[in-house]
């Protein structure tokens, strides 16, 4: 298992930077997930780290060894794929096989090795089955075996589980953790789905256009995003976002102006900043009823509450924007006059999207 | 008569006499190829005869009937012809299936400039460029060799096949070879052992385009090929201008040359619509 670092990674494919001047360096043993939005260079950084595409400039480590000219044969990494994952005309125990028989591994050993797979990954059954007669999920099992058997210095996952069904996909998931840490794998997971990356992750990296946005655990991620983008794209339901105009008197909120009282350190470092426009971010978990003091609380109108098994959200209307708040569960049926924004959890935004830090 | 047959009916008599345009000649050419002289003249041309094959026994020397003076004795041409057009078709198929993969593949500088000049080739008029061969073939020592043919006609086919196999290797997605290339083999290993028995039915259509190509090719040959390398059209058709033309031996090697498309054509048909569209269909992904 190796540390992999990244320096000054880029790939241009003509005038488009798949990749764009990236630096990152994984720990050993440490779980990666890659997160961003379709065409942010994702699969193309996974294929830099593999070998399978060649930077234009920059260079990749694993641990001391630079690598970032070797073919991928040269560089004992595993990776599974986003769409193709096992050869269809290889049974199951033939293609966990592929790889050892490369390295001209005698037939004892392999054997060893495939039974060895076939219990950590509970393959039994389908060892003697071809790819094309198995469910999704099976099949991902298998390319994961295939992937692992061989002992990589880094493995490397391409959105494994985007193909298999929601429920198979939060066994595969709590497995493939399991796996992980157990055999302390240095791990680079591929995926544009932020629940997944946020429940897999020792550290996720957003990433958008070819570039970092922010590298960080998850709960970095959730609770201090850098920019107006890490905080939309993380967390579900979504971040409350709205227009703001912050003058002498204090905040108002969206067209109508909605007046907002709000903490004097906020107002300060504002007054510092010398905007007068921006935006405020809040996220639903950090909007609940007010009390009776109305401390950076919101009026409440046009509102709907609803059910998301136990959890209860509150939708309503703010200057002409739905916002989403949670109720408590014990609240009864009658509905909050207003909502109250957790001031520590308060996000305010450039008008370009960068986060202003108040703190 | 029923007025839902006619949906039926009208395509049928089209098909039909497109039918009798296609292969009467062919029937023709097969039947006049039996016929004796008297025969062969004889009109309304008839349909049951005693056959006569001393047209086929004129083509290929055989008997009494080699011996008359207008025998054309098309053996040695035979043979001109199939060396020719199986080694052509090899190394087009070999060369355009190295370049079409490469093309698939790679996006090298110029490829698309290279992929256009390749199907480039294919248009050039015959005539336009003869001249230039004459002299250079002369200058080679390459005039009336079957070497020289053979690399005229892998010329030919060349950009053809490269075009084709380009088709059918972007039909296989590149995960095939990526998953061999992480997991410890060369690219080489990957391209024979497990790209190419997925485009076996690609080079099958490939082969036979070429060949047939190959086979026909007439405009070259005739001006390369004066005496010793001289292919099957090239030696029936230069018997129609002598005296004494003898049609039933005329129409025997017509049948002779026929017949090898035909079967080449009868084993690629499950290949030949993919082949004609670049191998577009049964792709799994672009
Ligand atoms: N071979 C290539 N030639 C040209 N452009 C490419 C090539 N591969 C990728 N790109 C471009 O580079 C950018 C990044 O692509 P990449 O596949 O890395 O994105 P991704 O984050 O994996 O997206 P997805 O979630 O859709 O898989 C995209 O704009 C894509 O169009
Ligand atoms: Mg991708």
């Amino acid at each position: 298992m190796a540390r992999v670092a990244l320096d000054h990674l880029s790939v241009r494919f003509g005038q488009v930077a798949a990749v764009d001047d990236i630096s990152i360096a994984f720990e050993q043993g440490e779980f990666i997930v890659l997160l961003g939005p379709s065409g942010c260079g994702k699969t193309t950084t996974l294929r830099c780290i593999a070998g399978l595409e060649q930077p234009t400039s920059g260079k990749i480590f694993f641990d001391q060894d630079e690598v970032s000219h070797l073919p991928p044969r040269a560089r004992q990494v595993a990776m599974v794929f986003q769409f193709v994952s096992l050869y269809p005309h290889l049974r199951v125990r033939d293609n966990i096989a592929f790889p050892l028989r490369a390295r001209g591994e005698g037939r004892a050993e392999i054997e060893r090795k495939i039974a060895w797979m076939s219990k950590i990954f509970d393959l039994g059954d389908i060892l003697h089955r071809r790819p094309g007669t198995l469910p999704p999920g099976a099949r991902q099992k298998a390319a994961l075996a295939r992937a692992v058997v061989r002992e990589p210095r880094v493995l490397l996952l391409d959105e494994p589980l985007s193909a298999i069904d929601e429920q198979f996909r939060e066994e595969m998931r709590w497995e493939l953790r399991h796996l992980q840490k157990e055999l302390g794998m240095t791990t680079v997971h591929v995926t544009h789905d932020q629940r997944e990356a946020m429940s897999l992750a020792d550290r996720v990296v957003l990433m958008r256009a070819g570039r970092i946005v922010q590298a960080g655990t998850p709960r970095e991620l959730f609770d201090d995003p850098v920019d107006e983008f890490a905080a939309h794209f993380i967390g579900s339901p979504s971040v409350n976002l709205i227009d703001a105009s912050f003058s002498e008197d204090g905040v108002a909120l969206g067209e109508a102006g909605v007046p907002i009282r709000l903490p004097e350190r906020h107002l300060e470092a504002l007054r510092r900043s010398g905007l007068r426009r921006g935006r405020i971010g809040i996220r639903p978990h950090s909007l609940r009823p007010a009390g009776r003091d109305d401390h950076a609380a919101v009026p409440v109108e046009r509102p709907i509450a609803y059910a998301v098994g136990r959890e209860r959200f509150l939708d309503f209307e703010l200057s002409g924007q739905t916002w989403r708040g949670v109720l408590p569960a014990d609240a009864g049926d009658s509905l909050p006059e207003r909502m109250q924004l957790d001031p520590a959890r308060i996000f305010y935004f450039t008008p370009e999207g960068v986060r202003l830090p108040v703190a | 008569m029923p007025f839902h047959r006619q949906p039926i009916l009208i395509p049928a008599i089209v098909i039909g006499i497109y039918m009798i345009y296609a292969c009467g000649p062919l029937l023709w050419l097969v039947l006049s190829s039996l016929k004796d002289r008297q025969e062969l003249f004889s009109w309304p041309p008839s349909l049951f005869f005693t056959p006569d094959l001393s047209g086929y026994r004129m083509v290929f020397g055989i008997g009494e009937a080699a011996e008359t003076a207008t025998a054309l004795g098309l053996t040695d041409a035979l043979i001109n012809s199939v060396v020719i057009s199986v080694s052509g078709t090899v190394l087009a198929v070999a060369f355009g299936t190295l370049a079409g993969y490469a093309c698939s593949r790679f996006a090298f500088p110029g490829r698309d400039d290279f992929m256009f000049f390749a199907l480039s080739t294919r248009m050039i008029p015959p005539v336009a460029v003869l001249v230039f061969y004459h002299v250079m073939f002369s200058r080679l020592g390459l005039s009336d060799t079957r070497t020289g043919l053979i690399l005229v006609v892998t010329f030919i086919n060349l950009g053809l096949a490269t075009w084709i196999m380009k088709g059918f290797f972007d039909g296989v997605p590149e995960e095939i070879e990526n998953i061999a290339l992480v997991n410890g083999y060369t690219r080489l290993y990957a391209f024979w052992n497990l790209v190419l028995p997925m485009v076996r039915g690609g080079i099958a259509a490939t082969a036979g385009f070429c060949f047939i190509f190959a086979w026909n090719e007439f405009a070259f040959s005739t001006i390369l090929a004066t005496t010793q390398a001289k292919t099957l059209p090239v030696k029936i058709s230069s018997a129609t201008g002598a005296t004494g033309i003898e049609w039933a031996q005329i129409c025997a090697a017509g049948v002779v040359l026929v017949i090898p498309v035909a079967i080449f054509f009868w084993l690629i048909r499950k290949y030949l619509l993919m082949g004609m569209t670049f191998g577009v269909l049964g792709r799994s992904r672009t």
